[in-house]
């Protein structure tokens, strides 16, 4: 058990602890019984809280241990988190003003709700909204492994069911104020995430390569490494097979992560569409912060740290490796910091997502399905149920379910994700796809999607199925038809999907134009995508 | 009956050529221009410290975009819905919920978008002025 390190981590939780529940009264509105209010904190956050609180929720902890780790192991193909973050608000920059915009007047909270009313088809707005859910929810169970590494670095690496008790309690602890205090909670908690990981990595960086002879040496002793092992696949470079996987996982990536619930609701969150654009100015602060931090695994090779066994799976846990590194070279005190930092890193997100998920399940599924009438104060105490809901699921799923499960379904979730994009990121600009085209588009993509995924294995942790996202051209199969034979080069599996997915929408697309089949009724217009927050158009908060 | 509205033809784009420049961090996706050791610099590979270079670009390209497009027009400032409005609304309101069938079942939304399109008249009216003003700012943006 390492004392000093749990101590000032157990300060530092108590402190977002406070925070978490003070936050129900900042900045209140009139009410918190409204999803306005609790599931997007009165839409009017600024500049600043939007930057900690788009930042907090992006960067999570699991990035912040995955991505080193991921460096650690395999090298070069790691680093696609720097590319992935670079390229995502050039993308993202003109769509997401447009879908503030039409979300302010009409009153959206979730990605589902401009679907349905872009659309009128609630079979639509279900598919967006389930997706959307099912994508979440390893992603918030992810946030517990990260957690967890750190809290077993400390020597809270008990066995069994009981090993888990720690994780437990941060979890319920979080569970509570974000059902009192609603996103206003993690907007807040933010401010203390993500200065403290700033200050972590970097005195990380200036740092520890110092004491490894400076990055020169540190990337030699990792050529050497990578080339004493068996695959051919690692190293501190690209290999021939694997660049085009890393381009089109950045790629698939960044227009993925936008088309999470999570992700909008940040969005949807701040006060206006100046606001939005200067995050996306701003934002990429992060992403030289991310680039750093994967480094870290290159240092962590130098420094000789060996992952801790979970005590839990029996099985070396990669994850841990940058806490391990935190632990072996800093003092203890700071050493406890950087852990907050992580530990901290996980409840934020977490907290976001669970949000996003509830919102969903209120309003695409709950209010279209189950109870048609909910007033908004009925629709806030479901979210707020919910919410609950999905966070203690994730938790059984970390304590009854190999973890390793999880980071399957984050990775088949991130292909998921990536089949809505015709239906909400295309759908901003354009209602040239016809209802049915994306909905089959979306079966074909998914289903096309998860087959190929089922097809890729991983020898290296001994599995036939779903062993990456990295799928060899000659394995690509397209009904027993393999195009592209003999070919030894790696792609994204979500690219060839949302391949699939745009070739199918487009081809019922015609069809359906052509047969004159009903497209749904409309109800924005072309004036709702350039709405700002003065305008009398937008509506009022909190009270429809 | 799709109107051009329904069809998107008049999906209300508002275009730029400064947004081109968002294009530009695309390129750090060809790997095969920086998948090379040297030269390092501070001791990092090529490939490194080149991706690294691309943050700086990407926010000066965002950035740009941000200020040089900052005078789009928007619906903002003015109140566009007076009295005699509201009133063209509330009869346009109770004409839809007889005939369009837009099967929602939400009433709220229903009177919203009616509201809405009464408006929109008077927004047309203040885009073209809008425009011209814009215009006349950015010396023939569009």
């Amino acid at each position: 058990m390492q004392w000093t390190e749990l101590v000032v981590f157990t300060v530092l939780f108590l402190v977002v602890t406070v925070l978490g529940f003070v936050a129900a009264k900042w900045k209140a509105g009139d009410t918190l019984e409204h999803l306005d209010e609790w599931g997007l904190g009165g839409r009017k956050f600024g500049s600043w809280i939007t930057w900690f609180l788009v930042g907090g929720d992006l960067y999570t902890a699991y990035t912040f241990v995955a991505v080193p780790a991921l460096v650690f192991g395999a090298g070069a193909l790691g680093f696609y988190a720097l590319p992935y973050t670079v390229v995502l608000y050039p993308i993202v920059f003109l769509p997401l003003v447009r879908m503030w915009s039409v979300s302010r007047v009409h009153g959206y909270v979730t990605p589902a709700d401009f679907v349905r009313g872009r659309y009128g088809s609630h079979w639509l707005a279900l598919i967006v909204a389930v997706t959307g859910i099912v994508a979440t929810m390893p992603y918030i169970a992810l946030q517990l492994v990260g957690l967890e590494a750190v809290l077993r670095t400390m020597g809270l690496n008990g066995g069994g069911v009981l090993g888990h008790l720690p994780l437990f309690i941060a979890f319920l602890i979080l569970a509570l104020y974000t059902y009192q205090s609603g996103l206003r909670a993690p907007a807040l908690i933010a401010f203390v995430k993500d200065s403290l990981i700033y200050l972590v990595i970097i005195v990380a960086v200036i740092y520890l390569p110092s004491k490894f002879g400076g990055w020169g040496a540190i990337f030699d002793t990792a050529q050497a490494k990578f080339d004493a092992t068996e695959s051919k696949a690692d190293g501190v470079l690209l290999t021939a097979n694997n660049q085009l996987q890393y381009a089109t996982l950045a790629l698939g990536s960044a227009l993925a992560l936008f088309l999470y619930p999570h992700s909008l609701t940040g969005i949807l969150a701040s006060r206006g569409r100046k606001v939005i654009k200067r995050n996306m100015v701003a934002l990429p602060a992060y992403s030289l912060l991310l680039g750093l931090l994967a480094m870290l695994g290159f240092v962590a090779i130098s420094a000789g740290s060996k992952p801790i066994t979970n005590q839990a799976t029996g099985r070396p846990d990669t994850n841990t490796i940058v806490p391990v590194l935190f632990g072996q070279e800093f003092p203890a005190w700071f050493a406890g910091v950087a852990f907050a930092a992580i530990g901290i890193g996980a409840l934020v997100p977490a907290a976001i997502m669970s949000i996003a998920a509830a919102n969903l399940w209120t309003r695409n599924i709950y209010k279209e399905y189950v109870k048609k009438s909910a007033t908004p104060a009925e629709e806030a105490k479901q979210a707020k149920l919910a919410s609950l809901v999905v966070k203690f699921g994730a938790v059984a799923f970390i304590v009854f379910v190999d973890p390793q499960f999880s980071i399957d379904l984050q990775l088949i979730g991130g292909v998921m994700i990536l089949q809505t994009l015709p239906a909400v990121a295309i759908a901003l600009y354009t209602r040239w796809f016809h209802v049915w085209g994306l909905v089959a588009g979306w079966v074909a993509g998914m289903g096309w999607g998860m087959y190929l995924l089922y097809t890729i294995p991983n020898p290296a942790a001994n599995k036939a199925h779903f062993g990456g996202s990295a799928l060899t051209l000659d394995k690509l199969s397209l009904l027993g038809w393999h195009p592209f034979a003999g070919s030894p080069t790696q792609i994204y599996v979500g690219a060839v999907a949302v391949v699939a997915n745009l070739l199918v929408a487009v081809l019922v697309t015609l069809v359906a134009r052509r047969a004159g089949v009903f497209n749904g009724t409309d109800q924005t217009s072309a004036a709702d995508y350039h709405v700002d927050e003065d305008s009398p158009r937008v509506r009022a908060i909190a009270t429809h | 009956m799709p109107s051009a509205r329904q069809t998107g033809a008049d999906n209300g784009l508002r275009w730029s050529n400064w947004n081109l420049l968002l294009l530009v961090p695309l390129l750090m996706l060809v790997t095969s221009w920086f998948n090379a050791d040297g030269p390092r610099v501070l001791g990092l590979p090529f490939f490194y410290w080149y991706q690294f270079a691309f943050v700086p670009v990407g926010v000066l390209c965002v950035g740009v975009v941000f200020v040089m497009t900052r005078d789009e027009p928007v619906e903002a400032g003015d109140d566009l819905l007076d009295v005699d409005d509201l009133d063209v609304a509330e009869k346009t309101s109770t004409e839809k919920t007889g005939t369009e069938k837009t099967g929602t079942g939400k009433t709220g939304t229903q009177r919203g978008a009616a509201q809405k399109k009464a408006v929109q008249k008077k927004v047309a009216q203040k885009k073209v002025a809008q425009k011209k003003s814009a215009q006349r700012k950015a010396g023939g943006k569009n």
